[in-house]
């Protein structure tokens, strides 16, 4: 293989499978908030 | 939490829920995960710069595919209904622009059906290569009996048999709901999924001349980053790959619980889809390099290296000269099968779930109803022998024009809709964990319209003036299968628009406090 196509392939999947890797990480890790939510009279149809 | 459908403690409104986070992940990913990861997106890199694609690749999802997912996200989750309500919810005009996205989704699981059921067959000739030599004549001769005639009643058994027992088999799914039903499968094939296709690309890569065609897969051309067109590819490439826009995310989000970490279950979807997208490469082509190989020619100058060429026609050609050709045939056209099943629900989801939310209908009344229209036509459209003609030209005109169009009016209305599209970025933020920038508002309401009318443009010019699939664009096949589609799609969505509402009791809007300030 071509040395610049070894290298794109290695950047290629550091950052998508790392990507990947991170996110699920982070949402595994992370607290997730329970914000107030506002009273609300029906399900209506519009808003 | 219970996987029982809940009752809306307000006004007695019952719907179904993920039953947490790993179900709406699996879900959400399995519909992104489609036959488009496997078959187009290798071949789309390949042609647009190799290696070099890669950069547009990754700034069309971080810019354009992951907000414009955030934006499916927070309309669903805060709106809490399929797209004909919450789009009558954000602005009481808007319902036909879900039932547009309903119809488009309506359409595509009538001939991506065909396509799964293409698949299931091919499963099965894998094991005793039963294609033949000359895979292309068995293929559109033997298997498909295609004719050039533009409209035919004459069935294929072929695909019509295992078209019968996919419909029965999806319906069945989603008639037991979402919890049920649809996350349950999620749950068992998407891990089989990855699973089958790892063993495929592992055996792909220690086939001779495997790294031949990895080389050209990730060989940059940089000169391909000049070209306008290679970036509107990748705009497209991440645009349809993750099924974004056109009622299906959306729908999905709809179903999650109130605490749910939105922008977290985003990333982790947009990354999954990508990282499937690049295994698909390697394992393309690397086996595509074998090929090469096995003729004595270089990867330019083989044919067929994308779409339905590439599976059913350069992949059989390619499993006889392989040693173990039948399980790789069998590795890859099961994992074509579960794929295709993941995305179809999907599709279908956002239907069915259309109809409960208008007309109260129960899960199963809504899969019967919805499956026995969408059954009865995708036999009689695509397995006949004109099917691969019409399939071709519906899917051009559906996806290049229907969805774009929808994409773009979705977007604007975002953007321009009271609360405005602050208040959906306050929603995210207020539910998730990662944050999202003042900048989204700018990107998904005016930057990502905007491409997707470029996008939208050069299609319709080319279909205008030039036809397309070798049909000039006054034959009767791009007026009555392309435009005649399109024509369908926007009355039918006008005349459900019209009828009145027979379901009142729909989930309460969420509004967090001050997300609307």
């Amino acid at each position: 293989m071509q040395p610049a196509a070894i290298i794109l392939m290695v950047f290629t999947i550091l950052v998508v499978w790392g990507g990947l890797v991170a996110s699920v990480v982070a949402l595994r890790k992370s607290d997730v908030p329970e914000p107030e939510v506002e009273g609300e009279p029906t399900g209506a149809m519009t808003d | 939490m219970s996987t029982k459908p809940r009752s809306n403690e307000t006004n007695g409104a019952v719907r179904d829920h993920w039953t947490g986070q790993y179900g709406f992940l699996m879900a959400a990913i399995g519909s992104a995960i489609g036959l488009g990861n496997i078959w187009r997106f290798p071949g789309v890199a390949y042609t647009n710069g190799g290696g070099a694609f890669i950069l547009p690749y990754l700034i069309a999802l971080l810019f354009v595919g992951i907000p414009v997912l955030f934006l499916d996200y927070s309309l669903g989750h805060k709106f809490r209904g399929s797209a004909p309500l919450t789009f009558k919810r954000l602005n009481n005009k808007a319902e036909a622009l879900g039932w547009f996205q309903v119809v488009i989704s309506f359409v595509i699981t009538i001939y991506y059906a065909a396509i799964v059921a293409w698949a299931i067959m091919y499963a099965i000739y894998s094991v005793k290569l039963a294609w033949g030599e000359d895979t292309t004549a068995f293929f559109v001769g033997d298997f498909l009996q295609a004719s050039d005639d533009l409209v035919s009643v004459t069935p294929v058994w072929n695909v019509g048999i295992p078209l019968v027992l996919l419909w029965v088999f999806v319906l069945f799914v989603l008639g037991r709901g979402i919890s049920k039903g649809v996350e349950k499968l999620n749950k068992v094939f998407l891990p089989l999924l990855v699973v089958l296709f790892l063993v495929m690309v592992v055996r792909a890569l220690f086939l001779p001349g495997a790294i031949e065609g990895l080389n050209a897969f990730f060989e940059p051309e940089w000169s391909a980053l000049l070209d306008a067109n290679v970036w509107l590819s990748a705009v497209s490439q991440i645009f349809f790959s993750l099924s974004i826009a056109f009622g299906i995310m959306l729908t999905y989000s709809s179903y999650l619980p109130r605490k749910s970490n939105l922008t977290g279950t985003g990333l982790v979807a947009g990354f999954a889809n990508s990282s499937f997208e690049i295994l698909a490469g390697i394992g393309v082509f690397a086996t595509l390099g074998f090929l090469a190989n096995q003729q004595n020619v270089g990867i330019n100058e083989l044919e067929g290296i994308t779409g339905v060429g590439l599976s059913f026609m350069t992949f059989p050609a390619i499993i006889n000269q392989m040693p173990g050709g039948p399980l790789f045939g069998v590795l890859f056209f099961a994992s074509l099968v579960l794929a295709g099943i993941t995305s179809l629900l999907s599709l279908l989801q956002v239907v069915t779930g259309a109809f409960q939310d208008k007309f109260g209908y129960s899960a199963r009344k809504a899969a019967v109803v919805v499956g026995a229209i969408a059954g009865v036509l995708s036999l009689l459209l695509f397995a006949t022998t004109t099917g691969l003609n019409t399939l071709d030209v519906v899917d051009a005109f559906i996806n290049n024009v229907g969805v774009v169009v929808s994409a773009i009016i979705m977007t604007l209305l975002a953007y321009f809709s009271v609360p405005k599209v602050r208040a959906l970025r306050n929603h995210l933020n207020m539910s998730s964990a990662v944050r999202v920038p003042a900048v989204w508002d700018w990107i998904v309401g005016l930057v990502t319209p905007a491409l997707l009318a470029v996008m939208l443009f050069q299609a319709v010019v080319g279909y205008v003036t030039e036809g397309y699939g070798g049909w000039t664009a006054n034959s009767l096949n791009v007026l009555i299968f392309g435009w005649g589609t399109i024509a369908v799609t926007v009355i039918a969505a006008f005349i459900l628009m019209k009828i009145p509402w027979k379901n009142t009791k729909h989930e309460d809007v969420i509004r967090f406090k001050g997300e609307e300030d």
